[in-house]
């Protein structure tokens, strides 16, 4: 009993690692994962479909700080999100009848100021910048199987 | 104490085990600040090792979401009803829609119903794993499980991620279906976990279930006989490790159950390594019903439009959720949102049986009997 024991703790030696080193080392995250959103402004028209569905109702509407023209949109009224109260269901994503609301991978949305989760609809324009590059792969034939984290582009096709 | 006129006097305890107190005994709080038991305080009253009595003190994170669903509309409800049980999300989901739809007379597309019951059966995977790590790994003192399990559901949550986009929140089934389809190269990475979690599996049998030491802990220790857990209404794992083979799968098959074969484990001895092994032999039976319904997977539309509106009426909707039988009861009035909603879950009966299980007990098997049930205080609270 006591080999076996030692035998489950040394194995782990010659094996290879299964985490990642989090800030430097980011997993990849899937297509359509519901991070933060992305608002196209040249698409919303203003409806208010999204508040109308939120079920936290963080989304207000807020005209727009520059003062261009959007054709699509005359009364100037866009959402405004409040990231404190979210919960990230997206259904406001899935009902939004012009695609101007989009998922993101951006899930790091901490601040220091409470007053700074709330996201303007320029600040929801911009484009994401969480990159990913880790994703578990699976090594080995079936009984005898193992998985470590490894960069995607060594193994594009996994 | 000073004779300050401006301290007040804490409020006497809502809870209290009996009036008549024995001078040999000793009342010890268990909680609520996660000794291991989560949301809930145990007050036990001990006499030397035994437990003479205990009297769970539950309501620490009831957060009303009956009365909230009366403000929301239909679909928005959905978020915040699935959060009483995060980890088993999407039965918790399945369970509120199936009688929405009933009301607004949807049938599901057979491919919609068949994408449910392969997340479904993901989920159960996942909340078994997260059991195996803390309820049945931690209390019992064995931290190899815990990293085990822990970073293999780690694996199933990245798939659950790539299917609905969240970790472990989905909101994934609105009435109608669910939101999306299974993307490209999903059905792949699933067979191939699901043959790396199988030879896992294997693994956990022989440094876990088949432990001298876990054996020794949880054989014999808390007996749930069958007539008792049927009269204390215990539904779901607890109740199969007592002998009764009742699934709502197999009784009212949902879902594409019906078309699934599957075994249902059932033990007779009614101790806690019963309702251990019922959970391990269950992961088991849902990779099988994984398997089976990605062949038989048909083609077709997901899902179906539904209207925003909940007509008239009452029904309910029953799933296996991976702590017993989960009912949500919906009252429609006509308007788009429900007039009444009701949850009845498989935690809330665990809590009925804590009492009658930890009765002339050492303490020290106070946490495998608590953790071989599976309580989750929230779905409890709800």
């Amino acid at each position: 009993m006591i080999f076996g024991e030692a035998y489950e703790g040394i194995k782990h030696i010659f094996k290879r690692t299964f985490t990642l080193k989090y800030p430097y080392q980011r997993v990849q995250l899937p297509k359509g994962f519901r991070g933060r959103h992305i608002l196209y402004l040249d698409k919303c028209t203003g409806c208010g479909i999204c508040a109308w569905i939120c079920p936290e109702r963080c989304i207000t509407f807020v005209p727009l700080q520059d003062k261009k023209e959007h054709p699509q949109n005359p009364e100037n009224r866009f959402p405004q999100y409040w990231y404190a109260r979210c919960c990230f269901c997206h259904f406001c994503t899935d009902y939004c009848p012009t695609g101007a609301l989009d998922y993101s991978p951006d899930y790091e949305l901490a601040e220091y100021d409470r007053d700074l989760l709330l996201w303007s609809p320029e600040r929801l324009a911009r484009l994401p910048t969480n990159v990913g590059e880790y994703r578990s792969v699976f090594h080995g034939e079936k009984g005898n199987m193992g998985v470590t984290y490894e960069r995607v582009s060594e193994h594009p096709t996994n | 104490m000073t004779n300050n006129p401006n301290q007040q006097t804490p409020p006497p305890s809502p809870v209290t085990i009996s009036q008549t107190k024995d001078p040999s005994t000793l009342d010890v709080s268990v909680g609520p600040q996660h000794p291991g038991s989560g949301h809930v305080r145990l007050l036990i009253r001990v006499d030397g090792d035994y437990i003479v009595n205990i009297d769970p003190d539950i309501g620490y994170v009831h957060r009303g979401c009956e009365k909230i669903a009366e403000y929301r509309t239909a679909v928005s409800n959905i978020p915040h009803l699935e959060r009483p049980c995060i980890i088993d999300a999407i039965h918790l989901n399945w369970a509120y829609v199936k009688p929405i739809e009933e009301l607004q007379k949807i049938v599901v597309p057979p491919r919609g119903e068949y994408i449910s019951t392969i997340m479904a059966e993901m989920n159960r995977i996942m909340s078994h794993l997260y059991w195996l790590a803390i309820n049945a790994g931690v209390f019992s003192g064995h931290t190899t499980i815990f990293m085990y399990a822990f970073g293999d559901r780690d694996l199933f949550i990245e798939l659950a991620e790539m299917l609905t986009g969240a970790r472990l929140t989905y909101s994934f089934i609105p009435p109608g279906g669910p939101r999306r389809d299974l993307p490209t190269g999903f059905v792949e990475r699933l067979t191939k976990l699901l043959d790396y979690f199988e030879g896992r599996l294997v693994e956990y049998d022989r440094i876990f279930f088949s432990n001298p030491l876990i054996i020794a802990r949880a054989k014999g220790i808390g007996v749930l006989k069958r007539e008792e857990a049927i009269k204390l209404g215990i539904v779901g794992p607890n109740l199969r490790a007592s002998g009764v083979k009742y699934d709502v799968r197999r009784v009212e098959p949902y879902g594409a159950y019906k078309d699934l074969e599957f075994n249902i484990p059932t033990f007779q001895e009614g101790d806690s390594y019963a309702r251990f092994l019922v959970r391990f032999h269950e992961m088991k039976e849902s990779i099988k019903i994984i398997r089976q319904a990605l062949e038989k997977i048909p083609k077709g539309p997901i899902a179906r439009k539904a209207p925003l509106i909940i007509p008239e009426g009452e029904a309910t909707g029953r799933v296996e959720s991976s702590r017993g039988e989960l009912t949500y009861m919906v009252m429609g009035d006509n308007s788009d949102k429900p007039y009444r909603v009701k949850i009845m879950n498989g935690s809330f009966r665990s809590l009925i049986a804590l009492p009658y299980l930890l009765r002339n007990v050492h303490i020290a098997d106070m946490p495998i009997i608590y953790g071989s049930l599976d309580y989750w205080p929230v779905e409890a609270d709800r």
